[in-house]
């Protein structure tokens, strides 16, 4: 059961990897190889900041590099741009949002989305991915 | 003489009979065997146990030998074993009751017996029989011994009569010494009596009543009451006591003087009447008072050695006497160190040389006859053979001077009769029908004839009159009156002429007191300043065993030598004594007295006794012993007036008072000090601990301060809270996977920790001092939590130690059972992800807000517009295109100033010459769902600018300000085609500050 982890970083893909036992791990460091990678996943784990990608591999809404791509919201971009691709992968978005009608707007956008504030424990968040697997 | 018979009383003194090998041994005089040679040798030596062992085998062996039976009592009686001595002496009378030897024992044994008194008729009775039955040989030795028996139960004129009758010629050395000591001793008993007091009579109630009355009334008022109650009852004590004091209190001193005097003669005990007319004697009397004064205070002293303030008066009577020596004697038992004790010892020492001075004497009144009477009566007693001659020239004398006494004495004889006109020239003349009766009796006048004359005399007042009659009755057998004219006389005056005559008397009306002889006799020796002989009657020192008496006796004694210790010991050992039988308050009072004068931790015990049971001076001695103030102060209020040391407990009271209050205010200069440093140091460690601004204190002291914190939040949030303590809840299933994860590479807490270093550097170089971490309420928390995780999850882990600052956390305590850390680790997970995430994310609504509207669009265009002008540069008034009234954004209003700032001026430079200039101010939602507000500036200038344009460009001039500000603050740099006449828009946008 191959899971997409799309982060700037390694933290979660290591720490899924660890803790998260019976499920393929897989990381997709930007958008090319999130939607190289999507197809046939079974989710797509997004965080939602790249401050640590190049700018040149950040893109904006549509899925193109731009001068004006933000880092800080990437993840939810590079779902977007797959969403517009028509990958309906499951996905996790982990981010805290200020404005709760925010995150279920954006949920009701990017559907099938679930976005996991950081309250939620690895536990809860394994809990989520069984329910997917199941 | 005293003296000397007092050394000769002194042995006989000593009772225990282990002390008195004077028994009669019958094997003594009588052929006897080795064994009885060995018993006699052995009692002779010393131990009469070991006698006693082999006459008992002896008298086992020859039961009816009445020398073994005798000489076996004798060695009980020398162990102490008086009831079976007594019953062997009357074995061995019984079998032999010639032998005196055994009745004299007996007579010894009886003579300490402690129911003499009780049985003394009985006794005598049965000694009797043993002088009926002893030989010539010893009737003078067993009379000794009944003698006295007879002086041991106060019989004393019996004893001395019986004495009397052994003196006969012929009669031996040895009996003749024995007699002699006895009556020595008998003389000395006497003496010893005369220190009884008299017998007080019977006063109703009502009399006490009023004399009760009269001691409250002020002296002026009680004399009267006193003086009639006194002339009343001239024998009673209490009467005459008050009009004493009453007298003193007015002045009359020389009658209070006599006063007292009559008052210690009838009662030689009343020691306060020794002690106030010694005091009165001493102050007011002159160099004649001084033996009297003398007298006084040393009977006080001996009855009350306490009285300690009484050394110093007889001091001064010493000196005025003559005696420097004696002073300087009673100067040191005074043991004072007053300026008066000083300023004697200085005068007794400068005295020398001076000589006793005598003091004179008085003559009584005579009748004087006329000459020619005087020189008949001289004729008639020249007619001494011729009684017819005699009786003319009297009767003629007579005739002359009815009164001349001497006549009608001569004459009685001759015609057993006085002549009416004698009797009737005296019957107004007290003294001298006292005279003539006296004078009658000895002419061997019948008591029926001359007590009339007596009666009439006590009716004058004629004091002697007194003891004539009270002789009288004591011949006639009228003990009751011979009493009553007796004390009627002792109080009549002080030391009347017949005073000794009146005590002897008394001796044969009253039954000897049971007491033992040996504590009057030492009475008698410490009135004479003899205290080295009173404690060698007493039997010398204090030891375990001895009766409470006799130990209070002692301790008298040293106490009036001035010996305190050994006085303190004494009265110690009585207070144990009684307190074992319950009766202790007569010598805890005394141990507290010589204890208040010489305190030895040793009395503690007692001395607490005697305090509980209210005795005042054991106050004032355990006040010396132990922290005074509460003993001081119950003496104070409980002790009498006249206490000895009350003047000592003021001046010490005094003392600590002002000492208290010195060490009162120095305490509360000390404590006020104490409190001050106390507050400082809490003041210091309040600085310490709590010094410095919170987060949220910080924002307001410094709003630009928020870029950083906004880091540091994102950075604990996303590098410590989301990747690493979420992954506490799974500590259970792999705990060792959880513990690198929070260990490793290094511990979450110390990324916490120097995270928020980094931002108090940051607040610190923005002037703003933030708390320790310990005690920052938002940071702070997490660590301990992260900490505490750490720890549990320590065990579990090769990561690298924490740091010594976090490991002397609290938080680090040793982590508890497997089972219970699983769930303390799980709440900190909860904690954690809840309580601290939230936090963290509180933090961040806590930045900045510039609300940015036309008129303050308009101040800061103003700004932009006078420096452009004064540089000379094109300007053009901006339009402004708000969306709204106005914009909120979250920035430092410095910061979002100096953004706007540039921005303008780089539009009106790119519009120059002519161009246009437009502000706007929106509201958008970008692509990723979020609420953007956006400041954009635009100008109408041909060509355009790309973002990579200013990104590129170097920092500190025009666009690139704006961009690292809006970076900065988390915006982003945007620039967009606007619509003409202008042509593009170069702005920032920022998130909508949540609510």
């Amino acid at each position: 059961m191959r899971i997409i982890v799309c982060e700037d970083g390694f933290e979660y893909i290591e720490r899924f990897r660890r803790f998260v036992p019976g499920f393929d791990f897989i990381r997709a460091g930007h958008f090319a190889e999130a939607l190289a990678l999507a197809p046939g996943a079974l989710a797509l784990l997004l965080d939602q900041d790249f401050r640590r990608t190049p700018r040149s591999l950040l893109i904006d809404a549509s899925g193109s590099p731009s001068a004006e791509a933000l880092a800080d919201v990437q993840g939810i971009l590079i779902l977007r741009a797959l969403r517009a691709r028509g990958i309906a992968t499951p996905a996790l978005l982990f981010a805290d949002l200020d404005d709760a009608s925010r995150g279920l707007r954006l949920e009701r956008e990017l559907s099938p989305l679930s976005i996991v504030p950081s309250t939620e424990g690895l536990g809860q968040i394994t809990a989520r991915l069984r329910l997917l697997a199941a | 003489m005293i003296l000397l018979l007092l050394l000769c009383a002194a042995p006989l003194a000593r009772n225990p009979p282990s002390a008195l090998p004077r028994g009669l041994l019958l094997t003594a005089a009588a052929p006897v065997a080795a064994p009885a040679t060995s018993g006699l040798r052995l009692l002779r030596q010393g131990h009469p146990g070991e006698a006693a062992t082999v006459l008992e085998k002896l008298l086992a062996r020859e039961p009816r030998n009445a020398a073994y039976a005798n000489d076996l009592g004798f060695a009980y009686w020398r162990l102490g074993r008086a009831a079976d001595a007594e019953r062997l002496y009357r074995r061995a009378i019984a079998l032999d009751p010639a032998r005196f030897y055994a009745w004299a024992n007996l007579a010894e044994l009886f003579s300490a017996a402690p129911d003499r008194w009780e049985r003394a008729d009985e006794i005598l009775a049965f000694l009797g029989q043993g002088l009926a039955l002893a030989p010539p040989s010893g009737i003078a030795n067993l009379s000794v011994r009944i003698a006295d028996f007879e002086r041991s139960v106060g019989r004393t004129a019996q004893a001395r009569e019986r004495l009397l009758s052994l003196r006969e010629p012929g009669l031996s050395s040895g009996d003749e010494r024995r007699i002699n000591e006895l009556e020595g001793r008998i003389a000395l008993e006497e003496r010893a009596r005369a220190t009884e007091d008299w017998p007080e009579p019977a006063v109703p109630p009502q009399e006490l009543a009023e004399l009760a009355r009269a001691a409250s009334l002020p002296p002026a008022l009680a004399l009267p009451i006193t003086d009639r109650l006194s002339a009343e009852r001239p024998g009673w004590q209490a009467a005459r006591w008050l009009r004493a004091l009453t007298l003193e209190s007015v002045g009359r001193i020389d009658e209070a003087a006599r006063e007292l005097g009559v008052l210690t003669q009838l009662a030689p005990s009343h020691a306060r009447g020794w002690r106030r007319l010694g005091e009165i004697l001493s102050v007011h009397g002159g160099l004649l008072e001084a033996d009297r004064a003398d007298e006084a205070l040393r009977q006080a002293l001996a009855l009350e050695p306490s009285w300690t303030g009484l050394w110093l008066l007889r001091a001064r009577v010493a000196l005025r006497r003559g005696r420097a020596a004696d002073a300087l004697v009673f100067l040191k038992r005074s043991a004072s160190g007053s300026e008066e004790a000083q300023r004697l010892t200085q005068l007794a020492r400068a005295q020398a040389g001076s000589a006793p001075l005598s003091t004179g004497t008085s003559v009584p009144p005579s009748r004087v006859p006329t000459s020619e009477a005087q020189a008949l009566y001289q004729q008639a007693q020249e007619w001494r053979l011729e009684p017819e001659l005699a009786r003319v020239d009297l009767l003629r004398a007579l005739q002359l001077s009815p009164g001349f006494v001497e006549a009608a004495a001569a004459l009685y004889p001759i015609i057993s009769g006085v002549p009416e006109a004698t009797v009737q020239a005296l019957t107004d003349d007290g003294p001298g029908l006292l005279d003539l009766a006296t004078q009658l009796r000895r002419a061997g006048a019948s008591i029926g004839l001359v007590q009339p004359w007596i009666d009439r005399a006590v009716e004058l007042g004629t004091p002697e009159a007194r003891f004539e009659r009270a002789r009288l009755h004591a011949e006639l057998g009228n003990r009751e009156g011979a009493l009553s004219d007796l004390v009627a006389y002792v109080a009549s005056a002080p030391r009347p002429p017949h005073l000794d005559d009146a005590r002897a008397l008394r001796a044969q009306l009253l039954p000897a007191p049971r007491i033992d002889s040996a504590d009057i006799l030492a009475r008698l020796a410490l009135a004479d300043d003899l205290p080295e002989l009173a404690l060698a009657v007493l039997g010398g020192h204090c030891i375990e065993g001895l009766g409470s008496g006799r130990l209070l006796a002692l301790g008298e004694v040293h106490e009036f030598a001035g010996e305190l210790p050994a006085a303190a010991d004494c009265y110690q050992l009585a207070a144990r004594v009684k307190l074992a039988g319950g009766a202790d308050f007569e010598s805890l009072q005394r141990l507290s007295r010589v204890a208040a004068r010489a305190p030895s931790t040793a009395l503690l015990p007692e001395l607490r006794v005697a305090a509980a049971r209210g005795i005042p001076d054991a106050e004032w001695a355990l006040a010396q012993l132990e922290p005074p103030l509460p003993h001081l102060d119950r003496f104070l209020a409980t002790a009498p007036e006249g206490d000895p040391f009350l003047a000592d407990a003021r001046a010490v009271k005094s003392s600590l008072d002002r000492r208290s209050s010195l060490a009162a205010e120095h305490r509360q200069r000390r404590n006020l000090a104490l409190a001050l440093l106390l507050l400082a140091m809490a003041l210091l460690a309040s600085w310490l601990l709590w010094a410095g601004a919170t987060v949220e204190t910080a924002l307001v002291r410094a709003p630009s301060l928020f870029p950083t914190l906004l880091r540091s939040v994102a950075e604990v949030r996303h590098d410590v809270i989301k990747h690493r303590a979420s992954v506490l809840g799974l500590a259970g299933e792999n705990p060792a996977e959880v513990a690198r994860a929070l260990l490793a590479p290094e511990p979450a807490s110390q990324v916490v920790a120097r995270t928020y270093e980094r931002l108090r550097t940051a607040a610190r170089a923005q002037g703003v001092a933030m708390r320790r971490l310990a005690r920052e309420p938002s940071f702070g928390p997490l660590v301990r939590d992260l900490a505490r995780a750490e720890t549990l999850l320590r065990d579990h882990s090769s990561a690298p130690a924490l740091s010594p600052a976090l490991a002397s956390s609290p938080a680090l305590a040793p982590s508890s059972a497997p089972n219970s850390r699983a769930s303390e680790l799980s709440a900190l997970d909860v904690r954690i992800r809840t309580v601290h995430a939230q936090r963290m994310a509180g933090l961040l609504r806590l930045g900045p807000r510039t609300r940015l509207d036309k008129s303050a669009l308009a101040v800061w265009i103003q700004a932009v517009e006078a420096e452009v002008r004064q540089g000379g540069a094109f300007w053009t008034s901006p339009s402004i295109l708000l969306q709204g009234m106005e914009i909120e954004f979250p920035v430092e209003q410095a910061a979002l100033s100096t953004i706007f700032t540039n921005l303008l001026r780089n539009a009106q430079a790119a519009a120059a010459p002519d161009g246009r200039v437009i502000v706007r101010l929106a509201r958008e939602r970008d692509a990723a769902g979020r609420d953007l507000h956006v400041l954009l500036v635009g100008d109408s200038a041909a060509g355009g600018i790309s973002l990579d344009a200013i990104e590129s460009r170097e920092s500190g001039r025009g666009l690139a300000i704006v961009r690292d500000l809006t970076r900065e603050w988390h915006g982003h740099l945007i620039v967009r085609p606007e619509s003409l006449p202008f042509r593009k828009a170069i702005g920032a946008c920022f998130p909508a500050p949540s609510i």
